[in-house]
């Protein structure tokens, strides 16, 4: 079966012979021709180490640029974030200027091409720790000159890049330093003024006058008790004192009476003397002594009259104890007096503390929102300050060192890149091959129609008599040959054309 | 394969059943000859050949181990060939004309496709059991090969000196231009149409001995039908059971081409199908196998094989 399907596959190439012969012709040669014509291409390439803390290494992060963060992502592409400080128009003409494109002083056009032409040739790759340049050119020492210029360019570059972010970014923490100083400056004058407004508010008067409020009003209390005290002991005083009074008026009066006696016996002995006991005076004396010895000994047994207390103290009828009393009296009505004024004074003094304290609660608040927005300013500068402090010092190192080193230099190419005229040679004959026997193979593998005895006999169940071969006519047979010499002599021509060319080449000639 | 048993032995029966017609119709024919030749001079054309053996000689059924049948044969064949040899011929195409008409000859130098055609009339000959048959050769698709199949198959069966071939081309509306065709006059249209014509004005000979050529007429612009006509069927019948050792093809058009093939089917004992190198595919056979009786369809052959 498989040399059948071989001698078919055979038989179908010659039934084609000058239509595959002609397709190898045509394809082997135009492979052929390409490749002859087919531009050398060399290749350059530079690597430069990027320190992990410098600004490239944040370009196309989002960060070192304030107000960059807005970008935040991690991903980045370093690559194209190289390309575009490369790719610049000032740095690309330099790159002109180098390379010799500009010395038939083309048009700005011509000019726009030959870079839009370099771009197109140059591919620019960067990693976390690295960026590189390769380029491609037709003639090596071009290429070698042009990879080593933008690595320079690229280095030149970006340093000036680094060095301007870096002023930039010391000038905006400056600007903010000052504008926070400003604001700091502001609000310890807004804490001053109200301080020497309210001079009693300070920290914790609340708490004090608090204190001071619960004070007095103990006071107010305990005085008030005292109060109550006196006043009873006043009352009681009191009682005693016009008791005393009564006593004493009615030892007054007894001894008032006593003396009246004591007198009216002298006067009576006195008359008497003069006198004899019939004399009026005498009786009516007599009659008064009589009355008198009577009424003390009433007074005796009833007792004080209250009636008659009102009015006594004009008699001066005074004991000792009375005296004593009175004094008391007198002193205690005076500490009464001392303590209510003293508890109205207090009472006073508290609703002034009470007012106080209200109108320091408001002020309180003010004064805590002052306090925290002076804190806030104070620390925010700070922090500020030492943001500046930092960023100072990065800007010096900056402009002492780069960040950017080469690590491998270009080196100028030797041997030519990508596809060259051997491969065009090779492939040209393969595909010359390939090309017309694959289309036959295909063209006999998608017909269907039957080349098989056998297919009849197995898929028909027909008898298959007799296999008749091909059988030509002398005339058949002489066109059949005129198409195998044709197909012989084009593929020698094609074959001896390669030859030729490929010697050419070696010999350099081409 | 059972299939082709079956058919086979249908085929068989058919044939056997007309062969025994044919031998019929030969005698009576013959003796009508006898009659006739004792009357007049045998001055007729190339249809001069006598008749069949039975009537010169009475067959003497030899006792063979073979079988009766074969004896038979032998003693035919000799007579046979006897009488072949007294064949009107015309000159003898040349070598080259042979090669330029593709018809094989027995010193060609490629002697394979001589081979193939020679088995395929080996098979022929074992499935027709030694009695002479029509064969309709007919491909699946135009220019398929049968014009080329149908000649050197005829051509075949001539070399054997006890047989003869005839072949008529009912291509009508694309003749075979390489038909070995001399000295022709009329074909098988104008005999169809002309009731005046005998079949002897059309078969003429080829440079081939012992084959004769039927070409098929002038092109008409109105085709009729001319094979479902009495004179077609009668014209077969008579050739076929003049000589008993004529072997009769007809190049017919393919199913594509015409519906005649069916027609032709039905006047025949065999078909054979010709389908040609990568020409064609199965189902265009199938559908071709459909359109013909199957019970004759002996087989197929395939053309033009480039290996």
């Amino acid at each position: 079966m498989m040399e059948k399907t071989i001698a078919l596959f055979i038989t179908d190439v010659l039934r084609h012979k000058c239509l595959a012969a002609m397709l190898f012709a045509v394809i082997s040669l135009i492979f052929l021709f390409t490749g002859t014509l087919w531009p050398q291409r060399y290749s350059a390439s530079t690597v430069l180490s990027v320190d992990e803390t410098s600004l490239i290494s944040s370009l196309g992060r989002g960060q070192g640029m304030a107000g960059g963060s807005a970008r935040g992502q991690e991903a980045f592409d370093r690559g194209a974030a190289a390309e575009q400080v490369l790719f610049k128009r000032e740095v690309m003409l330099k790159v002109l200027e180098h390379g010799g494109w500009l010395d038939d002083n083309p048009s700005a056009a011509e000019q726009e091409q030959i870079i839009n032409g370099i771009e197109g040739r140059t591919t620019v790759a960067g990693g976390k720790t690295f960026i590189s340049f390769a380029y491609k050119d037709s003639e090596p020492e071009r290429t070698y000159e042009v990879t080593t210029k933008m690595a320079e360019l690229f280095i030149a570059e970006y340093s000036k890049l680094e060095i301007a972010e870096s002023q930039e970014k010391l000038a905006f923490i400056n600007q903010q330093v000052e504008s926070y100083r400003a604001k700091l400056v502001a609000s310890e004058k807004k804490l001053e003024e109200f301080k020497s407004a309210n001079p009693d508010i300070r920290e914790g008067s609340e708490r004090q006058i608090g204190n001071r409020i619960d004070e007095l009003g103990s006071d107010i209390d305990e005085a008030k008790l005292a109060l109550r005290e006196l006043e009873i002991k006043r009352d009681s005083l009191t009682k005693k004192l016009s008791g005393e009074l009564e006593a004493g008026t009615n030892t007054q009066r007894e001894k008032e009476y006593l003396d009246k006696l004591a007198e009216l016996r002298s006067k009576l002995d006195e008359l008497r003397l003069i006198y004899t006991d019939s004399w009026p005076e005498i009786i009516s004396v007599k009659a008064q002594i009589a009355e008198l010895e009577t009424a003390i000994a009433n007074h005796k047994l009833v007792g004080p009259d209250d009636s008659t207390t009102a009015t006594s103290p004009s008699g001066d009828v005074t004991t000792a104890l009375y005296q004593e009393l009175r004094s008391q009296l007198s002193e205690t009505e005076t500490e009464i007096d001392t303590s209510t004024t003293r508890i109205k004074e207090t009472i006073a003094l508290r609703e002034l503390e009470i007012g106080k304290s209200r109108r320091i609660n408001k002020m309180e608040a003010v004064l805590a929102e002052l306090t925290r927005d002076y804190e806030t300013n104070e620390g925010v500068y700070d922090n500020l300050l030492l943001q500046r402090e930092n960023a100072q010092v990065e800007h010096d190192e900056k402009l002492k060192s780069l960040t950017l080193k080469v690590l491998e230099p270009a080196v100028e190419p030797i041997s030519p890149v990508g596809v060259q005229f051997i491969h065009f040679a090779l492939g040209g004959l393969l595909f010359g091959l390939a090309v017309p026997l694959g289309l036959i193979y295909l063209k006999s593998a998608l017909d269907p129609r039957v080349r098989l005895a056998d297919t009849l006999m197995e898929e028909l169940s027909l008898p298959v008599l007799g296999a008749i071969p091909t059988y030509m006519s002398p005339g058949e047979r002489r066109r059949d040959l005129a198409g195998v010499a044709m197909m012989y002599g084009m593929v020698i021509v094609t074959l001896a054309t390669y030859g030729v060319v490929g010697y050419m080449k070696y010999t350099g000639e081409l | 394969m059972s299939k082709i048993v079956k058919a086979l032995e249908m085929a068989k029966e058919a044939r056997l059943s007309r062969s025994l017609q044919r031998q019929k119709a030969a005698e009576e024919a013959a003796v009508a000859a006898a009659t006739a030749a004792r009357t007049s001079a045998p001055t007729a054309p190339v249809e001069a050949r006598t008749k069949a053996p039975p009537q010169r000689k009475k067959p003497v059924p030899v006792k063979d181990s073979l079988g009766p049948r074969t004896g038979h044969d032998i003693v035919r064949r000799k007579s046979s060939r006897a009488v072949i040899k007294t064949m009107d011929e015309v000159e003898p195409l040349s070598r080259e004309d042979l090669a330029d008409k593709k018809i094989i000859y027995p010193e060609m130098e490629n002697q394979r496709v001589l081979n193939v055609f020679r088995d395929l009339r080996t098979t022929l000959l074992t499935i027709a059991d030694g009695s002479n048959f029509s064969c309709l050769v007919t491909s699946a698709v135009p220019k398929g090969g049968s014009s080329f199949v149908a000649t050197n198959l005829a051509t075949a069966f001539s070399f054997d000196d006890s047989k003869t071939s005839l072949i008529i081309d009912c291509n009508l509306n694309a003749p075979n231009p390489n038909l070995p065709i001399s000295q022709v006059k009329v074909g098988l249209t104008e005999y169809l149409e002309d009731d005046q014509l005998k079949a002897g004005d059309i078969i003429r000979p080829t440079g081939i001995p012992r084959m004769r050529a039927v070409s098929s007429g002038g092109r008409r612009e109105i085709p009729a039908e001319y094979f479902s006509s009495d004179r077609m069927i009668e014209f077969l019948e008579e050739v076929q059971s003049k000589f008993r050792d004529r072997y009769t093809f007809l190049d017919g058009p393919s199913t594509k081409e015409s519906a005649d093939v069916k027609l032709l089917a039905s006047l025949c004992d065999y078909i054979l199908l010709v389908v040609p190198y990568a020409r064609v595919t199965t189902s265009q056979v199938e559908a071709t196998v459909r359109t013909i009786d199957q019970s004759k369809l002996i087989g197929v052959v395939f053309n033009n094989e480039p290996y």
